[in-house]
């Protein structure tokens, strides 16, 4: 349990292998000390990084996103404007040969099939 | 520095507490990205597709425009 833990107290603890500790004891045991807070920093070192990586890519994906919402707004403002334009367009329209008889081809709401100069696709949203 | 000293024992565990939610907090950040990032991507790729989309409606309407003969339209 945490609550009681010396685990956040770094100071060095006095050796107790044994009745008679050796040097060369000490000596590996400060080694491997050593060796561990090498390890120890290098795997926060790794955490920091990974955060930060993360913390990027966050930021780059909401860049990214802004600037798709923004071409997206775009390409729709631009096929509405086209589109407008076809429509004012159709009323006015003569084409290159000569007019049908408008009691063969009555005009369903919206249509444009009757040009036959213009194939134009009909967009819906 | 004693350890025993009851004081040293207090200041330890106002330490573990502190480090406790220090820790606690930076998990539930790290996992809060993790999850915009997911969230994000998802939304990209939904975006790229209608960009796509998009972008082939209006070749399709600029075709339109090229069909336009020498004289048509209104006379």
């Amino acid at each position: 349990m945490a609550q009681d833990s010396d685990s956040n107290d770094t100071s060095y603890k006095s050796p107790s292998p044994g009745s008679r500790p050796s040097s060369s004891d000490d000596v590996k045991k400060v080694m491997r000390r050593e060796k561990n807070r090498i390890a120890a920093q290098k795997s926060r070192m790794r955490q920091t990084q990974k955060a930060d990586n993360l913390h990027l890519e966050s930021e780059n994906l909401q860049k990214e996103n802004a600037a798709l919402k923004k071409e997206v707004k775009q390409l729709t403002e631009e096929a509405k404007y086209l589109s407008s334009v076809l429509s004012s367009h159709e009323p006015l329209c003569t084409g290159l040969a000569p007019q049908t008889p408008e009691h063969l081809y009555p005009p369903p709401h919206h249509s444009s099939y009757h040009h036959q100069h213009i194939t134009v696709p009909h967009y819906q949203h | 520095m004693d350890k025993s000293s009851p004081e040293y024992r207090l200041r330890r565990e106002r330490n573990n507490v502190a480090v406790r939610k220090s820790r606690d907090k930076a998990k539930i950040r790290n996992i809060e990205t993790q999850s915009r990032v997911m969230e994000l991507s998802t939304d990209n790729e939904r975006l790229r597709r209608r960009v796509e989309h998009l972008s082939r409606e209006l070749d399709t309407l600029r075709g339109v425009f090229r069909q336009i003969p020498e004289g048509g339209g209104r006379q």
